[in-house]
């Protein structure tokens, strides 16, 4: 087939969080439309939080996402302290960050694991894996209820933090508790190694397509949380000036917006903060890095998927640090520290799973009164479609299934949270 | 990892008490509970949302009565009890999860692995309503006393044994 003709119409790509379709279509050899359709219901957070006080805008925000609530929550946390001028203690920082690497764990273990594995593995989903390797999927559920009990430890629960609040905590895991978590923690390095041996065995398309490369960055830490912007393109820009970063825009058919900045499109998530941040890696992550052959500039993006495999490493033992630290100085009861005042602005960021999370709130006498939030999904649709514009001419030789699941191995290496990233659109009913 | 073996007769309640007759479960065992002690080889769980997860709770059972509201086609508080098999894991148990696997999913995922009890008995109960907010319907809130006592009644005539409270294996 030397100029094939062909379709391709994914209605609903599977195993993603949210509903996206892939429509290509290819006359003749020359590819006429290549499009990721974001098809899910605007939300309206922003507006929800609008006239509510200050101290729910993090329980009413971490519901945009079952999976980044953690997330959510603590850059909506970091927005109203830095609107309201309340730092929080070294305690609530390590405990934060103790949290956080909780859901890293959780949401990378699912998307490595559940999401991507079946397809490197030849298999359709989760369950037939479970049959011809049960051993693989009792590791990943195991790894997963660890993450889950360190975010219920921490944060009140699994999901939706409850104990996580403006300038502190309003609960606090025992010593106990905690020397048990970090234990658990020293044990599963064993799942931990055969993960990483696991997916050195996988086969990921071998795509390339340089790009912009977006993460937060400390000098001193692998950053999760707060930090200032760096590009692999160079620039530096504090959290504050976001909008000069991701400038947002629309296109007809997606009801989540797009973002770009020195080039047409950029990426967040796991393989830009590889990309931007490996020196601040765990040596044992860069050692895995290195048995998986992962080295920065990494420019295939089907590589995200192995990236995350590094940052399940990389979280692991600086959780164990970060337990060794809150054991050695004793987790003690504080109140939260309490804003000296109620008006203000602030910009919260983090580095969610999925890139980073900007939370952007104005508040005032203690209510907010605007609110700006953008999802790492809708940071990367952009890079996503012009991944799917160069691969496709590449694999036109390919049957039109193997095009297909190349797209959509593509879409899903992302991992994308596509609820989450359809916010604030002017919707016309006619 | 806790190094006790798990209860035997595991009892466990799904679902999301903010979302209404979604709250089924959590009644059941609160029901349950103002019924007296249960036997000691019995462990009585509030698996909330939980979603491939089920699948670890299940681990190492030897009986599994889940709880839960269920899509059913009947009338609201009208329950079914049914058993798990190859033909009802085909068909699908209740509609997929908002974000997180389901029911259904995680007992697929655990008959995969090998994992599932011996016996597994769905107790779904039909809900009037699951949209958000507190406490259950009145049809559903009159079926819970009727649903705890067909629990309870599973667990003390346990034909395959430990209907004393006595369990050799589980210390």
């Amino acid at each position: 087939m030397a100029n094939p003709s062909f379709r391709v119409d994914v209605h609903h790509v599977t195993r993603v969080e949210g509903h996206g379709n892939i429509v290509v279509d290819v006359q003749n050899g020359v590819l006429k439309q290549c499009d990721l359709e974001i098809v899910e219901t605007p939300r309206f957070f922003e507006a929800m939080l609008k006239g509510r006080p200050y101290a729910e805008a993090s329980h009413i925000s971490s519901r945009i996402c079952g999976i980044c609530a953690v997330g959510h929550a603590t850059a909506s946390l970091r927005a109203t302290e830095k609107a309201l001028g309340v730092e929080p203690s070294e305690q609530t920082v390590l405990l934060r960050k103790l949290n956080f690497h909780g859901e890293i764990l959780d949401s990378h273990v699912l998307h490595t694991y559940m999401l991507v594995a079946p397809d490197a593995l030849g298999v359709g989903s989760v369950i037939p894996l479970a049959k011809t390797a049960p051993d693989v999927v009792l590791r990943a559920l195991r790894m997963k209820k660890l993450a889950g009990d360190l975010c219920a430890a921490i944060c009140g629960r699994h999901t939706h933090p409850i104990a996580l609040t403006v300038g502190g905590f309003s609960h606090y895991p025992t010593t106990a508790v905690l020397q048990e978590l970090r234990d658990r923690l020293v044990a599963v390095r064993a799942d931990v190694d055969a993960t990483v041996e696991l997916f050195q065995k996988l086969k990921l398309p071998a795509f390339e397509r340089d790009t912009e490369y977006i993460a937060l960055h400390k000098d001193d830490e692998y950053c999760f949380i707060d930090g200032k912007l760096v590009s692999t393109d160079g620039g530096e820009w504090p959290i504050e000036k976001y909008r000069e970063v991701t400038n947002e825009f629309l296109v007809p058919h997606s009801t989540a917006k797009r973002t770009k900045n020195q080039r047409p499109s950029y990426m967040v998530g796991a393989l830009a903060r590889f990309n931007v941040n490996f020196a601040q890696l765990h040596p044992r992550a860069k050692e895995a890095a290195r048995a998986l052959n992962l080295s920065p500039k990494c420019v295939n993006p089907y590589l995200n998927t192995v990236a995350q495999v590094v940052e399940i490493v990389h979280s692991v033992e600086d959780s164990i640090e970060l337990a060794d630290r809150l054991l050695k100085t004793g987790v003690t009861w504080r109140s939260p520290v309490q804003p000296p005042k109620l008006t203000g602005e602030g910009v919260g960021a983090c580095e969610v799973p999925r890139g980073t999370l900007f939370h952007n709130y104005v508040i005032q006498d203690g209510w907010i009164s605007g609110a700006n939030c953008i999802i790492p999904t809708g940071q990367n649709l952009q890079n996503i479609e012009l991944d799917m514009r160069a691969l496709v001419p590449t694999i036109l030789g390919k049957s039109q299934p193997e095009i297909t699941l190349d797209l959509e191995m593509l879409v899903r290496a992302y991992d994308p949270c596509i609820s989450c990233s359809t916010h604030m659109l002017n919707v016309r009913f006619e | 990892m806790s190094t006790v073996p798990p209860a035997p007769t595991l009892v466990l309640a799904l679902g999301n008490p903010d979302r209404g007759d979604d709250g089924v479960g959590q009644a059941v065992l609160q029901d349950l509970a103002q019924r007296g002690d249960l036997p000691a080889h019995v462990e009585v769980l509030d698996g909330g949302l939980a979603g491939f997860e089920t699948c670890l709770l299940l681990q190492c059972r030897r009986m599994a009565l889940i709880v839960d509201a269920a899509e059913l086609g009947l009338a609201p508080g009208e329950w079914r009890s049914v058993e798990v098999g190859e033909s009802l894991l085909a068909q699908g148990i209740r509609p997929e999860g908002l974000h997180a696997a389901g029911l259904n999913e995680a007992l697929q995922l655990a008959a995969a692995l090998d994992t599932l009890p011996e016996r597994v008995t769905v107790f779904g109960v039909q809900p009037q309503s699951i949209e958000w907010g507190l406490g259950l319907s009145q049809p559903v809130a009159q079926a819970v006393p009727a649903v705890g006592a067909a629990i309870q009644e599973r667990i003390l005539h346990d034909k395959d044994g430990y209907s004393d409270g006595e369990d050799p294996d589980h210390r």
